[in-house]
């Protein structure tokens, strides 16, 4: 279990060095919620009912979303590119672990598109971006953070196999945006849409985190938002898990583990 | 005892072309190998581009399953005890590519030292060790970005060791080296294989096969086409002489021209700017001398010599053509 620890802290550190010198994750991280931030308040702001917590966090949300889609597949792609994936799966540690590790660095990278979001709708926008249940907001984060880094490791190993994987995971971004009412309620979606948001675990991070920034959600009702957060999460870890087996063996016999 | 065992390995890629209409080959990198490689041997692999060197190399660091075959490393199944073997084997991939180049050698060496599980206790003076093996202690701090190739391939090697491996693969290690950084990097293989470790080594230096394997096998399209000591194999080509011809401007059609005589055996070029020189086997030896240059008769030929068969002429008659 030590061993594992170190793995997965060391790995964590490596990443934080590989990631911040690179140009496309900063952009991910920090100016795509910017723009996404300020284009949200522009059409949202003459709305009935318009909250700028709602559009802040959701807007925060959207960036860190994107910067996972992104860096979950990239740190697998990049190991490769550089020649460094072959000597981390042939080391004894296993590679879930390593790209784990890898993931929190990513995460506390992603963590900026709230900052950067709240400095737009308070400073820019010199809106009140006061927090409602700032405990219950507190526990919805790391239950959110949690939940995306369980995506993070879902989205990793599929590059394992297709390299161009990145390309097309980018095309998830918007239906992630809008089936899990990051940046308006899903309650105006069809209704056919809604068993899509409820499986997955970003809809319940936006809707706790939504619901204790307004103060919308009881006690009771945040609890099992977060219950089926942790659920959701849950089934993608181990759904990860099992795509790591699969596609590190299928990635063994095909020898895809170190073309560039 | 055999520390490898490969028994009838077959390797095979399918390669996909195309968008819409999707086009697949198969390509076979290996074709029915079988190896046995003694405890404490250095061993070597050679071939030209393309002749399955790595593919084995991966295979035997369970980095690729075979498509058929058997292969045991130090008794683990390289396929199905993958996750034991691991912690016996180190390999060097060749090239300068697989470092971190953002962190300094120490770094690299400090997070490889986490992943095989090396002793905390231990880990300090392990990688000191290493850093002294391979002479890299004074620049160990600095980041990988600024190493020459050089120094990053002798971090390979201090990577590679740092768990001490009973068993070492060495991909063309010496690739793009100067030659100091070749002879250096030689004489640490050579300190390896008197601790008694077993060193496959694959290579496209012919010279350096000689001076450092007990035995080798020469790879061709997938297939073992000869194995045996430096000396045997040197035995195979004992009956032919070289002639080398420093040529000007020759083209295919010169060389077919001499591959159709019937007294040479093999006819390889080596480009050097505008010159060239023609290496062509033969049993006549100096008797073939006249034959050849009126074979050549267009041509401006300069310094003409003949000489015995070495290895890498050995490597030429087996292979067929240079590459």
């Amino acid at each position: 279990m030590i061993y594992y620890a170190r793995i997965f802290i060391l790995s964590a550190k490596v990443q934080m060095l590989e990631v911040t010198a690179s140009i496309f994750m900063l952009f991910i991280a920090l100016l795509q919620p910017f723009f996404i931030a300020i284009l949200a308040i522009y059409m949202l702001r003459d709305q009935a009912g318009f909250e700028p917590v709602y559009v802040i966090v959701g807007a925060g949300l959207s960036g860190l979303f994107s910067t996972i889609l992104f860096t979950g597949s990239n740190s697998v792609t990049r190991e490769r590119a550089q020649g460094n994936l072959e000597l981390l799966e042939a080391s004894p540690a296993p590679l879930m672990v390593i790209m784990g590790g890898k993931m929190v660095a990513n995460l506390a990278l992603a963590l900026t598109s709230m900052v950067v979001t709240y400095v737009v709708g308070a400073g820019m926008f010199q809106y009140p971006v006061a927090v409602e249940q700032p405990a219950f907001f507190a526990v919805s984060m790391i239950l959110a953070l949690f939940s995306l880094w369980t995506m993070g490791m879902l989205f990793a190993p599929l590059s394992i196999l297709w390299q161009p994987v990145e390309q097309v995971l980018g095309g998830l971004e918007y239906p992630v945006f809008i089936f899990c009412g990051f940046l308006f309620p899903i309650a105006l979606l069809p209704g056919w849409f809604l068993p899509i948001s409820y499986a997955l675990p970003p809809y319940w991070a936006a809707r706790s985190l939504q619901g204790s920034s307004l103060g919308t959600l009881e006690s009771d009702e945040i609890v099992l938002t977060w219950l089926i957060l942790l659920a959701t999460s849950g089934v993608s870890l181990v759904a990860a898990g099992m795509l790591f087996r699969i596609f590190l063996r299928l990635g063994r016999r095909k020898g895809t583990l170190g073309f560039i | 005892m055999n520390a490898i065992e490969l028994e009838n390995i077959r390797h095979v890629f399918r390669v996909t072309t195309g968008t819409i209409r999707r086009r697949s080959k198969e390509i076979v990198a290996v074709d029915g190998v079988s190896l046995q490689i003694e405890e404490g041997e250095l061993f070597g692999l050679l071939g030209p581009n393309g002749a399955g060197k790595t593919t084995i190399v991966k295979i035997l660091t369970t980095l690729l399953i075979p498509t058929a075959g058997r292969v045991t490393v130090l008794g683990f199944d390289a396929v199905k005890d993958a996750a034991a073997l691991r912690f016996q084997v180190g390999f060097v991939l060749g090239g300068d590519r697989g470092l971190y180049y953002r962190l300094s050698g120490r770094d690299n060496l400090r997070y490889f030292a986490e992943l095989y599980g090396i002793d905390t206790k231990k880990v300090r003076s392990r990688i000191e060790e290493m850093l002294e093996l391979v002479g890299l202690r004074d620049r160990a701090d600095e980041r990988v970005a600024g190493y020459s190739r050089g120094m990053k391939q002798r971090l390979h090697i201090a990577r590679t060791l740092l768990h001490d491996p009973k068993v070492l693969f060495l991909d063309e290690p010496t690739m793009g080296l100067d030659p100091v950084g070749a002879r250096d990097l030689r004489e640490i293989i050579k300190r390896l294989q008197s601790e008694q470790k077993t060193i496959l080594l694959t290579t496209h230096y012919m010279f350096e096969a000689d001076a450092l394997c007990q035995r080798i096998a020469i790879l061709n399209e997938g297939r073992i086409v000869a194995q045996g000591t430096p000396e045997e194999l040197k035995e195979l080509v004992s009956d032919q002489s070289v002639v080398e011809l420093e040529v000007f401007g020759a083209e295919t059609e010169h060389l077919d021209r001499l591959r159709g005589l019937d007294y040479v055996d093999s006819v390889s070029i080596e480009s050097h700017d505008l010159r060239q020189v023609l290496r062509v086997q033969t049993k006549l030896g100096e008797r073939a001398v006249p034959g050849l240059l009126a074979s050549l008769e267009n041509l401006d030929v300069g310094k003409v010599s003949v000489r015995e068969a070495t290895l890498e002429d050995a490597y030429v008659h087996l292979v067929g053509e240079s590459e």
